[in-house]
């Protein structure tokens, strides 16, 4: 180990050095997730304090859907009839108080509407 | 290879009046990309020629049987060409294709050039049936389409992307032009719009054409189709990089 003039320094490198283990073990997972998962096409709207996003997964199997929406980001896993996974990750800006999933059944769309946080 | 749009033809077709020049280019929606897909593969369209450009179309080819050719190529019947663009295109592109569809036309002697792309609309997933609308280069034409209440007049609003320099470079030259407009999503394909344009046009051009396939397989062509949209989702911001600012 190299040797520090003080702590301070020291502590700040090696919390930089685990950050830096962090980013590559997120990366790796990232691009194994990108091998496994096809990403989905989605659109996004607004109207008043709703946020809409259309997420296209044609041939959905809506028996595999898993939504998460948590520290403003939405996470959605599914698999559609021919078992292909996909895998969606979508930031978002705003704080989002509640949301709703719906499945446009036998036309492959996934609607998420995500209610604006009013302070 | 030159910079600018060159066309190598296998043939000239001979084409009755009154003749028509529809356009596919991926868009909003890739409606009319879809369209004269669906056009080309349905009506057995002949192709007859493609366009080459160092400068405006990707270094991407369409194999098609084992045969590399151009992407963006020219498609013929006994009374219409259709130039279909299997690639998305840049915005610097926009102007130097216009020039040339609308030289291309004028040494065809086309009677109208016929555009086809979708308007984005919020609750599109809402709205069964999407409306078509049509956007005109002059007010002859307008007059005309208004009378044939095939479609909505667009009223007020603004046209980006590949087919806004058509309607202004057509109308420089006293070329009829006309953009079929339906209700669609942004970045996702929308078959069933396409379906509601290729009506509208069989209507107006008079050939029949069967577009339920286009439905009941809307899932299949976009599963298909998704790459393209990819590539075209990422041109589409520079298309309306400048938009025209009014207060209205």
């Amino acid at each position: 180990m190299p040797a520090y003039r003080d702590l301070y320094d020291m502590v700040k490198r090696m919390i930089e050095g685990e950050e830096k283990k962090v980013e590559e073990i997120e990366r790796e997972m990232r691009e194994e997730i990108e091998r496994e998962f096809e990403e989905p096409l989605y659109t996004r709207s607004e109207e008043n304090e709703k946020i809409y996003y259309v997420i296209d997964v044609p041939f959905l199997d809506p028996n595999t859907l898993y939504v998460k929406v948590e520290n403003k980001k939405i996470e959605l896993k599914c698999e559609d009839k021919m078992k292909r996974k996909h895998s969606l990750l979508i930031h978002v800006k705003e704080d989002i108080s509640s949301y709703d999933v719906q499945v446009i059944r036998n036309k492959g769309f996934i609607k998420l509407v995500l209610l604006r946080r009013t302070s | 290879m030159p910079d600018e749009f060159q066309v190598k033809e296998d043939y000239i077709p001979s084409i009755s009046k009154p003749n028509y020049l529809l356009i596919g280019i991926p868009d909003a929606g890739l409606v009319g990309e879809i369209a004269t897909e669906f056009l080309i593969e349905k009506m057995n369209l002949r192709e007859f020629g493609y366009l080459y450009s160092r400068k405006y179309i990707p270094p991407i080819m369409h194999v098609e049987g084992g045969v590399a050719r151009s992407p963006v190529k020219l498609y013929h019947s006994s009374n219409f060409i259709v130039l279909h663009s299997w690639t998305a295109l840049p915005a610097s592109s926009m102007y130097p294709i216009a020039e040339f569809i609308t030289d291309y036309a004028q040494k065809y002697n086309v009677g109208t050039i016929i555009s086809i792309t979708g308007v984005p609309i919020p609750n599109r997933l809402d709205v069964e049936k999407p409306t078509a609308y049509w956007i005109a280069n002059s007010s002859d034409v307008s007059t005309e389409l208004e009378k044939s209440d095939l479609m909505k007049k667009f009223g007020d609003g603004y046209i980006s992307g590949p087919y806004a320099p058509i309607l202004q470079v057509s109308s420089l030259k006293g070329l009829r032009n006309f953009v079929v407009v339906v209700e669609s999503f942004l970045d996702i394909p929308d078959p069933e719009a396409s379906a509601v344009a290729l009506n509208v046009i069989s209507k107006y051009i008079g050939f029949s054409i069967d577009v339920s396939s286009l439905l009941q397989e809307a899932e299949d062509i976009r599963s298909k189709i998704k790459g393209l949209m990819e590539q075209t989702k990422k041109e589409l911001p520079s298309y309306s990089s400048s938009r025209p600012m009014s207060y209205a």
